[in-house]
């Protein structure tokens, strides 16, 4: 059903599958989503793909209400290095303690976290980020938070695109 | 005598050690440890969730209990399942029932984890018309 080069990725939609959340299809920007029986669509705005060097993946979508949200999977250490530090659900150390104790449990661990993003940030961004990364090869990102904290954004220089 | 040790005989297969190289009985009983990379390399790579913590809230698939029963509730949360997965907490299960009928759970980190997990991903669907747990199409 779901055809991934990463089987982590394919656990994640089959497991998600079954509590509700089921990807249906991608188009060109869009991705189309069951929601607990009810089809919601996604535009997908941007994909900051997986690399072995930011061990993460990111996409900013904005939603039916046209919330813009980044929404990030990667490695703990990566992830949780980039939280706010004053977001609510879950402190980036207790964090880390439940990643290492599935890991010591021989899980594969890996750590999702959202920011909302203002249409003013993220506009801002576009235009002083994303835009001249494409011209220039230098893609400066900001970045994410905790698998549902919010704020604070870090920025980071990465050869890509 | 490697061919006859006890600890290494597999009963489910019916299977001894066999021996490929001489060297290998002489290297084998210096190591004292083992490093292994524990995804892919001894493993299959056959992924499944086991475990899901949002904020402070655990869930866990236990193999030791009986995997849930999919009843009405479920099924009308998640109309398109999957046989092959299993999930025996029904902590998590129960919060998706009441986050399905609350008014505006867009702000829930359960939500929102579940998207991003829906959302971020570089996958494909290769067969969406075919359910397997149902067989429906959707």
């Amino acid at each position: 059903m779901f055809h991934s080069s990463s089987p982590d990725e394919k656990a994640l939609l089959e497991a998600a599958q079954n509590f509700g959340f089921c990807f249906m299809a991608r188009d060109f920007d869009t991705v189309k989503l069951n929601v607990f029986g009810k089809v919601v669509l996604f535009t997908v705005l941007h994909t900051l793909e997986f690399s072995g060097e930011r061990k993460r993946m990111s996409v900013i979508v904005r939603d039916d209400n046209g919330r813009i949200l980044l929404l990030t999977k990667g490695a703990d250490a990566v992830i949780l290095s980039r939280t706010a530090e004053d977001q609510s659900l879950v402190s980036s150390t207790a964090a880390q303690n439940q990643a290492n104790q599935m890991g010591n449990n021989c899980l594969r661990t890996l750590v999702l976290a959202y920011k909302q993003l203002s249409e003013s940030y993220y506009n801002e961004w576009y235009d002083s980020q994303w835009k001249p990364s494409i011209e220039d090869y230098v893609n400066r990102q900001n970045i994410v938070d905790k698998a549902s904290g919010i704020k604070k954004i870090k920025n980071e220089i990465s050869r890509k695109l | 005598m490697f061919g006859r040790e006890k600890y290494l005989y597999d009963a489910k297969r019916d299977f001894k050690p066999v021996s490929r190289s001489l060297n290998l009985h002489e290297d084998l009983g210096q190591i004292q440890y083992i490093f292994s990379d524990k995804t892919g390399t001894l493993t299959k790579n056959k992924m499944i969730l086991q475990a899901l913590n949002v904020g402070a809230d655990s869930f866990a698939h236990n193999k030791k209990l009986p995997n849930l029963e999919v009843d009405n509730d479920w099924k009308s949360i998640a109309p398109i399942r999957n046989k092959r997965f299993e999930w025996s907490d029904e902590s998590l299960v129960n919060r998706l029932k009441d986050l399905s009928k609350s008014d505006d759970f867009s702000r829930d980190p359960l939500f929102l984890s579940l998207l991003t997990i829906t959302l971020c991903h570089s996958a494909n669907v290769f067969d969406k018309n075919i359910d397997d747990d149902t067989g429906n199409t959707t």
